[in-house]
């Protein structure tokens, strides 16, 4: 029997009633074993964690390497949407750990009146007002408000305000001191001025292909760098990164890594 | 102390204001410039151009308001090219404020094609994770999404969704691309690229996209627009093939991106001018 068909026996899809126990059912095992997690040693704790860890990651592998068959699939495939589901929910509870630590930092600064606690009630009040008009009033005016017209445009503001930054930093901080320094510039400048029809300008009289001048129109030398300077440093880059990442994969997935991030709860 | 001192002193409030200036005038002076329209704009406007009509194309949007001056321009041209093609769409976002933005700019363009929501277009919404969503779509895409991010209709009741007719997996689509500030598109080559024949293209921010031009090179990637400059080129093509009637907020918002950039190199030349002649003029103190 395939392992998909096993699993559709087991656990035939349910509606109404059943389908609200089970997810109670499934909600007291989970807090029990939160729980049960928490009152175990430190040793057996990450031997529980590192356990859950490399089946995690196994799946995928496993998953991955596995030949397919004829019809492109192997005996695990039919369980990635589900899992990918999974890792879903996983990943949204992130976002209330960070929605927790954020309370538990500024709700500190507010109860002791630390320097700047005025900042931390409107940073609470805002995540509050946003969440409820979110959760309960979406599809009103006061939802729409709040998002288009508040934190867009502050979202967007911020960001803007970079321009000025970038325009008063490369003004005070980009001296030509070497000769690298002197190569990035040139290099910054050709494409740049490729990039911006000010720039495109300057040699717009020579035609744009098919003519042996047309490779010194900015245009095509700012293109000439990116495709070929720029992508041959960008590959020997990514080749460096992608080993770089499979080793720290490996290590998460197999528990090696050490470090405050991984050791100081579980030690 | 030299006289061209003053070249490496101006003022950074000075610099605001001038910068401040030269943006609005862009906006709103118009001003004549050439626009030249590069080879991977155009590659990715031909794929677009190609796709079968009788396929579901992905527009997969993960940017925010804090870069919707670049992303926001260039999800419209493609939103634009696709409808004007009767080509139907399914919006997606690994961004939380994405789904809202990209939903706008579909609600807001619709009318105009004609385009009715169930029928030619759906939003599937926003997911958290990645990779497990991309890896589930290349398999069972109403397996992975469910139902869809508006009405909460499951995505195989085709009475009421009729565009996701005949769409089970990325094999089904016709053409997908990502509007992104991001470095999800790592992930949709590693899972999703190889799995499909739909052709993938993107849309990142300026300053991302030369880190894009190898997978260009290796063919999978088929095209993108490089920032705003490149939903301006996408934009101008739209113009030359009847898509638009005239040139919209997209080509004007060059201008100041074009003079805030001279602006630039004008300033950074001033700057090593004004070190080159204070040192110069030292020698020359310490010589005599």
């Amino acid at each position: 029997m395939k392992l998909s068909t096993l699993l559709s026996k087991l656990f035939p899809p349910l509606h109404g009633w059943p389908l609200i126990g089970a997810l109670v059912g499934v909600l007291v095992l989970c807090v029990f074993l939160f729980f049960a997690l928490h009152a175990l040693p430190p040793r057996a704790r990450k031997m529980v964690i590192a356990g859950a860890t490399f089946l995690a990651g196994l799946f995928f592998a496993l998953e991955w390497f596995w030949p397919a068959g004829a019809d492109g699939t192997n005996p695990l495939t039919f369980a990635v949407p589900t899992v990918g589901n999974v890792a879903n929910v996983l990943t949204a509870f992130t976002l209330g750990l960070g929605v927790m630590s954020l309370i538990r930092i500024h709700g500190n600064n507010v109860a002791r009146q630390k320097a700047g606690w005025e900042n931390s009630v409107v940073l609470l009040a805002g995540m509050v007002v946003m969440a409820v008009s979110g959760l309960f009033f979406e599809k009103t005016i006061f939802f729409r408000s709040l998002f288009r017209d508040v934190l867009n445009s502050f979202d967007a503001a911020m960001f803007a305000t970079l321009a000025f930054y970038i325009i008063s930093a490369a003004y005070r901080a980009f001296r030509i001191k070497s000769v690298e320094a002197t190569l990035m510039m040139i290099a910054a400048l050709v494409v740049m001025l490729g990039m911006i029809p000010i720039g495109q300008a300057l040699t717009s009289f020579i035609p744009e292909r098919g003519s042996f001048l047309s490779l010194l129109r900015v245009d095509n030398i700012s293109n000439w760098m990116l495709t070929i300077l720029n992508a041959a440093a960008q590959r020997a880059i990514n080749f460096g990164l992608g080993v770089g990442a499979l080793a720290i994969a490996l290590r998460v997935w197999l528990s090696l890594e050490r470090g405050a991030y991984f050791e100081s709860s579980a030690e | 102390m030299n006289r061209l001192h003053w070249t490496q002193t101006i003022d950074r409030r000075i610099l605001y204001l001038v910068l401040l200036a030269l943006v609005v005038i862009g906006l709103l002076v118009p001003i004549p410039l050439p626009l030249v329209v590069g080879p991977q704009a155009r590659a990715l406007y031909n794929a677009v151009q190609q796709a079968p009509e009788d396929k579901l194309a992905l527009v997969c949007t993960n940017w925010s308001a804090s870069t919707q001056g670049e992303n926001r321009p260039q999800t419209e041209v493609i939103l634009r090219h696709l409808m004007h093609r009767h080509i139907r769409f399914a919006l997606m976002a690994f961004d939380q404020q994405s789904t809202n933005l990209a939903r706008e700019l579909a609600e807001e363009l619709a009318p105009q094609y004609g385009y009715v929501y169930g029928r030619d277009w759906i939003n599937w919404g926003y997911r958290a994770d990645v990779n497990g969503t991309l890896k589930g779509i290349v398999l069972s895409i109403p397996d992975t999404f469910k139902t869809d991010s508006q009405n909460r209709i499951p995505l195989t009741d085709l009475a009421k969704l009729p565009v996701m007719q005949g769409v089970h997996n990325t094999k089904d689509l016709s053409i997908i691309v990502e509007i992104s500030p991001s470095g999800v598109y790592k992930a949709w080559i590693q899972f999703v690229v190889g799995s499909t024949p739909a052709k993938f293209g993107y849309g990142p921010t300026s300053v991302m996209a030369p880190e894009l031009y190898n997978y260009i090179d290796a063919g999978q990637m088929v095209g993108m627009m490089f920032g705003i400059k490149g939903a301006a080129e996408y934009e101008r093509l739209l113009i030359q093939d009847g898509t638009l009637k005239k040139p919209g907020f997209t080509t004007r918002a060059i201008a100041p991106v074009s003079l805030s950039l001279v602006l630039l190199f004008v300033l950074i030349g001033l700057g090593n001018y004004g070190m080159y002649a204070t040192r110069n003029g030292r020698k020359q103190e310490k010589g005599s």
